[in-house]
Formats: structure tokens, sequence, C-alpha cells
């Protein structure tokens, strides 16, 4: 050996251990002073744990292989392997090793018919090792030739010269020329007739009974896995005719279909791409299919016919007419309404706008009510319950071309890969028509195509049925969707319309109610007035209302006073010119503030004074409550809060004027309504139960107009996802109510 | 097949049934790595890569089970995974299985594996009878005298002679590689 091997030799004994004490102090010695050396050992250590992992790798390949030929399997119904088999097969091979050294160049002894009944054997038949395998046929086996080719072959599968399938045990021959080394030792060429192969393995299989060859049953194929480092397209299957000259020709190819194996198609995906990653990352729960589905769902929408979306237009152009019209009609009342800052939308309509395109074509995508009809049981078993086809579904969505997705659904008897290279050649038209182009217009097809993808077993059944099935479950699934759809848009419209009466009537109510609060008090102050001033006063003429002259000379200037005292609630301070008495009646200010008033979403502060019927609601001037008192009366003060769905509450008994700052309490509503009843008079408490129900009609109808908010946005950021073919539009788009309760059930 | 058979298997070197027990793991790893933006074959490599770092650590004398091998794998595979995408895409992660180890646990195996990649890429990418020889030597333990006879050398010393060929092709390679 040369020097350097020798070298190695050393430095592997010394990672060993295997030199002696004296020679590995000598050899440490050495280490120490050439770091060369040390280098050299490093680098040998370092390859001794590569070689570890290559073998391991190898190892855990051959396990993932085995891995998924029994998972396979499984699915076709192919258990209970026998392994003895197996090994003796390879023990047979040892054996042959062992007997004759340079195994590699004699030929063998070859029986005297080859499989086909006639004497013709070739050079490869003579020169490549055989295997064999002693096979039972009652059970269903499964065989690794040396190089790792696979078989798995079906109880009763080999049949004798009368057809039938033979019975106890078969010898099964096996020979295979993978590596180059084998194909060369055949003989062995990669030629058929004329053209030159890429070849990723040859073998040849036989089964014996006794002298006689078998035959393999058709309908009960044997499956082969020929192990290769890269799956390469475009592989057929040649048959070998054995020539004169000792050669074998390749002909009769066959393309090798990857068969399909279904899965249960409710646990695909049949969504759009980046659909449910994209509501992930805005924090919907998308395990919730009830949610994903309903929302996906509900664009089917845009689909319905072209008449129908006329209708639609019009109708939802009516009612965003009135809507507008009623919403400024309210903004102009809303003032006296108006309280916490942060409140928007109490009141405020959020203005839709409906003028949105035409809602039937051009409209690029897939129509969801289509993936509705066929992401379903019923298709269980076709190639549309396949991983592949679930692979092939983003590309499909893609396109944004319902017909490259019909062509899949009313082909399902033809291969994958006959369809994928349909939908490569398909184009559209816009009046709905689809043509085959010269030119490939979805090359992203022909790569699917290319992988030779082909049925599933069995899954022929029923073609036509489904089809018809599809059709007619896609129109009907579009309609009752947009029904939905229109439905509850309907009825928020005719709540919104509800919602502005109410206020309506609301305003009314409250223009009232300070009309007679005005009364009453002024009529508190009239009295008081004339009692101050010692004289009586007249008795009002007939149907002559406050607030307008009085027509009685001598005491119109006290009750003009009196009238714009109360009116504008300031200190009266009225001398009688006569005798020279005063009538005095003082407002004072009153000014409460709320801690923490920010941080509600609504503040009201209401005053009940004994001498009115009703009560007065204390006016907001940017968070600070003020009043001016009058001094005749005695008041509560009663203020409330909202937050959510929590309510606060504080109450005074008696409230003088000055300044208070209230810290409000946590209470529930009932209990509110409680103290208020003790708080005050009968009249006011009901009063005060009226206006707490108003406010409950408020709190709804804010919190049912915040979805609605939420829906279109939602609709709006996720249809671009789903349609990635159409620009973003504005909300032309109606979608079902999917973030409540109302999930559509269709 | 429980776990401490597993283990004992590994222990007396009886790699290949080992393996394709150990497969019986690789749905649920699949499936995390499917519902994270990975594709199958993603899923193939890092389960190998998982599983040549538990068998080298389960191969060592003195290795005593502490969880459970399904955990193992599954946390070494949600890590690698992590890793690898994070590079890709950065969304919030899907989990699929609750139980996982904490990354103490592991992160020293994968790294004290990883060094040797290079190392295993320079085997691999010998020849074919090298490389089997080679293996067949110092990972199996096999005689040179059996080894000859498998392979078709003339003699013992034949087979020996060509393996330290091969070792110094391989340490050549390796010394390139290293050096760029």
């Amino acid at each position: 050996m040369r020097k350097e091997l020798e070298l190695m030799e050393t430095i592997e004994n010394y990672i060993n251990g295997k030199l002696s004490a004296a020679d590995k102090a000598a050899f440490e010695k050495k280490m120490q002073a050439d770091p060369q050396l040390q280098k050299e050992v490093q680098l040998q250590k370092e390859l001794m744990e590569g070689i570890t992992r290559a073998a391991i790798k190898q190892s855990a390949q051959k396990g993932l292989k085995k891995y998924k030929l029994n998972r396979n399997l499984k699915n076709w119904g192919l258990t209970g392997l026998t392994a003895a088999v197996l090994v003796a097969g390879s023990v047979f091979l040892y054996n042959t090793a062992t007997k004759s050294p340079h195994a590699g160049n004699a030929p063998n002894e070859l029986p005297e018919l080859n499989e086909q009944g006639s004497k013709l054997w070739s050079d490869a038949d003579k020169y490549l090792p055989l295997q064999s395998f002693e096979l039972n046929t009652e059970k269903d086996t499964v065989v690794e030739t040396q190089d790792g080719i696979v078989f798995a072959i079906p109880a009763h599968t080999f049949l004798d010269a009368g057809g039938k399938p033979a019975t106890g045990t078969v010898q099964l021959e096996i020979k295979e020329a993978l590596k180059a080394a084998d194909i060369m030792k055949g003989g062995l060429n990669t030629k058929s007739g004329d053209k030159l192969l890429e070849t990723g393995g040859m073998f040849y299989i036989n089964a014996r009974q006794g002298d006689a060859s078998l035959k393999i049953d058709p309908k009960n194929a044997i499956y082969a896995e020929v192990p290769s480092d890269e799956a390469k397209p475009g592989m057929q299957l040649f048959e070998g005719k054995r020539l004169a000259d000792g050669s074998i020709d390749w002909v009769n190819p066959k393309p090798i279909r990857k068969d399909l194996i279904p899965v249960d198609i409710l646990s695909l995906d049949f969504y759009p791409p980046h659909y449910l990653d994209s509501l992930k990352s805005w924090g919907y729960d998308i395990s919730n299919k009830k949610f994903t589905d309903s929302l996906y769902y509900s664009f089917a929408t845009l689909f319905i016919s072209a008449e129908r979306a006329a209708i639609e237009k019009a109708r939802q152009d009516s009612i965003a007419a009135v809507e507008a019209a009623l919403a400024a009609e309210y903004a102009a009342k809303i003032a006296q309404y108006d309280s916490a800052p942060v409140e928007e939308h109490w009141g405020k309509e959020p203005a839709w706008d409906y003028s949105g395109d035409d809602l039937y074509h051009p409209w690029e995508g897939i129509n969801p009510a289509e993936i509705k009809a066929v992401w379903d049981e019923k298709f269980k078993n076709t190639l549309l319950a396949t991983r592949e086809f679930e692979e092939r579904l983003p590309y499909i969505h893609r396109t944004c071309n319902s017909h490259v997705l019909d062509l899949y659904i009313n082909n399902l008897d033809k291969n994958l890969c006959t369809i994928d290279s349909m939908a490569a050649f398909l184009f559209s038209d816009a009046e709905g028509g689809s043509q085959m182009s010269a030119s490939s217009q979805n090359p992203e097809f022909l790569q699917f195509a290319a992988r030779g993808d082909g049925k599933v077993k069995n899954g022929e059944k029923n073609v036509e049925l489904l089809k018809a099935y599809y059709q007619q479950k896609s129109k009907m699934y579009t309609e009752a969707i947009a029904k939905t759809v229109n439905e509850f848009w309907g009825k928020q419209g005719e709540l919104n319309r509800d919602a502005a009466e109410k206020r309506s009537e609301q305003q009314a109510k409250d223009q009232q109610r300070n009309a007679e609060n005005f009364k009453q008090e002024l009529e508190l102050n009239l009295d008081e007035a004339y009692r101050q001033l010692g004289k009586k006063r007249p008795t009002p003429l007939p149907g002559s209302p406050y607030g307008l002259h009085i027509a009685t000379t001598g005491w119109y200037n006290v009750d003009a006073y009196v009238i714009q005292s109360t009116q504008t609630r300031t200190t009266l301070d009225y001398t009688d010119p006569e005798t020279g008495k005063k009538a005095v009646i003082n407002y004072e200010p009153l000014s409460v503030t709320i801690e923490n008033y920010k941080e509600y979403d609504r503040v009201l502060v209401y005053l009940l004074p004994d001498e009115l019927s009703s009560f007065q609601r204390m006016p907001n001037m940017n968070g600070v409550f003020e009043e001016k008192l009058n001094e005749l009366m005695r008041y509560k003060l009663v203020c409330l809060a909202y937050k959510g769905d929590r309510s606060f509450y504080f109450s005074k008994d008696e409230m003088g004027k000055g300044k208070l700052s209230v810290s409000l309490i946590e209470a529930s509503d009932k209990d509110i309504e409680a103290n208020i009843g003790k708080l005050s008079k009968r009249s006011q408490s009901k009063a005060m139960h009226d206006e707490l129900r108003y406010i409950d009609f408020e709190k709804a109808e804010a919190k049912r107009q915040q979805q609605l908010v939420k829906i279109k946005e939602l609709t709006n950021r996720i249809r671009p996802v789903i349609f990635p073919c159409m620009a973003a539009k504005t909300d032309s788009a109606i979608i079902v109510d999917s973030v409540g309760d109302e999930a559509g059930d269709f | 097949m429980d776990d401490q058979k597993i283990v004992e298997l590994i222990q007396s070197h009886k790699h290949d049934k080992v393996f394709t027990t150990l497969y019986k793991y690789f749905p649920v790893v699949k499936k995390m790595i499917l519902a994270n933006g990975g594709r199958a074959e993603d899923a193939e490599d890092i389960y190998q890569e998982a599983l040549i770092v538990f068998y080298r650590k389960a191969a060592s004398p003195g290795f005593v089970l502490t969880a459970s091998i399904n955990t193992y794998l599954y946390s070494i595979c949600r890590f690698m995974w992590m890793e690898q995408s994070r590079k890709q895409q950065k969304q919030n992660f899907v989990e699929i299985e609750k139980e996982t180890l904490s990354e103490t646990e592991f992160i020293a195996d994968i790294e004290a594996e990883s060094q040797f990649s290079l190392a295993e890429k320079v085997i691999s990418d010998l020849g074919e009878r090298c490389r089997e020889l080679l293996i067949l030597f110092y990972f199996h333990s096999k005689k040179l005298k059996d080894i000859a006879a498998k392979m078709g050398y003339n003699s013992e010393n034949t087979a020996k002679n060509q393996k330290y060929k091969c070792l110094e092709a391989a340490k050549n390679r390796l010394k390139l590689l290293k050096s760029m």
C-alpha cells in the first residue's frame, strides 16, 4: 500500500483505540508537533461520522419506501404480507454468491422454454442473475428484489394454461437491470427500434408452476415500484421482445399512469389560494367551517343572472335613496341627543354605496356555488376527492375561468393528465363559451399533465349522473344564496327604516316633554311672582297660550318678564312700578362633571324636580353638564352612563347649585330603575322608564350598525383574495351575515 | 412495537425494521408541515433528518428514553420547519400536536448532526461501489473477507486497499469543499 494509505490505516487504528500503548503515545506526540496531522485525524473522524450518516440515511430512505408501499397496499386491500418469501429469496441469493466467486460472468442455466413457450433466450436472460421467490397464491405477497424493485402481487393473480387461477405455490422468477453495470452485463440496450430511450430500469418477471410458465391475470395486475432517484415525467413501460441475436428490442410502450387514491373529500381544501391564511391573519377562527363556508359561498351572489342583477340594483338604489333622505332629516335634529363624543354612529346611517358595476358579466372568477356543489360527499371516490386534484385547485382558481373547473368536473371518467392537457389549451371568450386554442393559454397545466396522473380505481361509475347533479346544484345554490343574501339586506333595510321612525317619534316626545315642563315651570314662576308682588293672578284669556302676548295691559309686563326669565332661565328681578314691590326668582347655575367621562360610550344626566311631572335633561357642553336651577324647585339628580354592555349610575337626592364631580358606580339596569323609582315621583319614574327603554334601543341599534360595518369591511377585504382577477371594487357585493348567528344555512 | 423495543433494535444494529416502523409517526408531522405552508417533499426531508438525529442519539451508548419517540420526532420536525419556513413566510403557526418538547431537549442533537452533513454529502457523492464498501465496513462492521466475496474483489487485501483508496478520495474531496 502507498504511504498515504498506510497513514490512513494508522489514523484509523488510532481513532479506534487499536494502537498499542506505546504506539499511541508516539502518535500523539507526532500530532502535537504537526498541526497538519491533527487536521488529517480530524477529517478522518468527520468522514466516519459522514459514513454513519449516509448509512442511516439509506436505511431511512428504504423505510420511507416501505411505508409508502404499505400505505398504498392498504388502500388496495392487500394485506397479510408473507415476509417469509423475502427471506427465502435473499438466502438463495447469498448462497449463489458464495458458491461461485466469479458469479459475475458465468451464464445461468436456463430452463428449456421461456415464458412465452418458445426456446428463444436473450443475453440478458443468460447473464443477469436470477432471483427466485416461492409464492403462496392464496395470499397477497410483497416481494423486494436485491436492487429494491418492489412487487405487490395480489392473491390468485397467476393463471394457468386454461385461464384458471393457479393454486398452491408458484415460483416467481425475477431479473433486474437497474444499475449500469447490470445493463451492460446483460447486453441490454436502451433502444426501441431506432429510438434511443432513457431508462429508469429494466426487469424480467415470470411465474412458473413446475415447468410451465403462468400468465398474469389482466384484471388482477401486479403493482411494481421501481426505485429511481427522480420521477421523470413521460416515463413509459415497454415490453421486451427477444431478437435472434440475443438482444432485446423494446416495444409496445404504455404510459405509466399513477393511480389516484381517493381521500375524504371534506378533508381537502377547495378554497381559493390564501383564503384561509388571510382570514387567519386577520384574527378569524378558521376552524369554524360554517363561518368560512358561508363567507366564501356568499360571493355566489355575484353570479346571478344579469336580469335579476338589474332588478336587484334598482331595489337597492331605492333603499339607499330613502335611507339617505331619512339620515339627512335626522342629522338635523340630532343635536339634543348627542352625548359622548365617541359615539359616532348613534343616529348616523352608514352610506351603502350600491353604485357598483353590473353584477353579472364580465365577472372573472370561479363561482363559489360551483365549488359548493362538488365539495360534497356525493363526489367521493371520484378524481375530485384526491390530493392530486386538490393540488390543481389553486391553479384552477387562479385562472379565474369557470370553464377550467368545469373541464375537471365534466370529465370524471378520464385520466387526470388528459384533463390537464385539455385545461392547458383552453380559453374562454367572454360570452360564456369555451374553446381550445392552438397555443397553450394555461401553461402551468402542462406541467401537471406531464406527471401522468391517472384515475381513481373504479371511479368511473355514475359519471353522467354526477355531471347532471353538478350543473343542477350550482344553479340551485347560486339562486338560494342570492335569495338568502337579499333577504338579509332587505331585513337590514327594514330595520333601518324602523329605527328612523322610532327616532322621529322620540323627537316628538322630547319636544312635547319640553313644552310640558316649560308650562309647568312657568305656572310655578308666575304664581310665585304674583305672590311676591302681592297681587292676584289674572285668569288667562281662553285660547291664549303662554308664550304669546297677554292682552291685559296692566299685568302684561310682569308676565312678559316672567316668561322671558323662564325661557332663558335667568334670574327674574322685577320691580312693580306701581307699588315698588319686587319679584325675584333666582336661577343659579349647576355644573356636573363625570369622572372618566371619556371612557364611557354614552353619558346622560337628568334633573328630576319635585315640582314637575317629568324630568329635564341637562345639556352636555363638551363633557360638562350645565343647567340653571330654579330656586323654587327641589331637584334630584340622576346620572347614567354606558360602556359596552355595562351600565353605570349615580343619583343625588337634593341637588343644589354649584359644581359637582360625580363618580359613577356600576349597577344592573334593574337596580338602576328600582333606584330611580324610589327616588322620584311616579310620573317621573315612568317617564324615565320610557327614556331608559329608548336608550336600550339606541344601544342595540349601535351594535347592529357596528356589525354591519364589520361585515362590509370583511367582505371588501376578502373579495380580492377570492377573486384575484378583479381589481378591488367598491361595495357592490352583498353578503350574508357570517359574523353573527345568522350564518345562512343553505 | 413500543418505544423501548425500538430503542433496543437500534442499539442492536437492526435498523431496517426500525425505520419502517418509525414512519408510522410520519403522518402527523406531514400534516403539521402541510398546514404551515410546506409541501410533501419538505415533510419527507424534514422527517428524514429528524429520524437521523434520533437514530444517532438512540444508538449512542447509555441512551435512556426520557420522552416518547413520537413527541421527540414531532418536536424536532416542528422546530426545524419553523426555522426553515420563517425564511419564507411570517404567519402564525398552526399547531397539530399539543405536546412538544422544549428546544433544550434536542437542539444540541440537531446541531451535532448538522456538522456532519458536509461529510455525508462527500460520501454520498462517491461512486456507488466506494460508498457501498465504506458503509459495509464502517457501519455494518462486516469483515473484509465477507465484503470481498460480496463485492467480487479478488482477495481480502484488495478490498482493504480499495477501502483506503475510497477513503482517501473522500478525504480529498472533503478538504476541497471545506476550503471553498
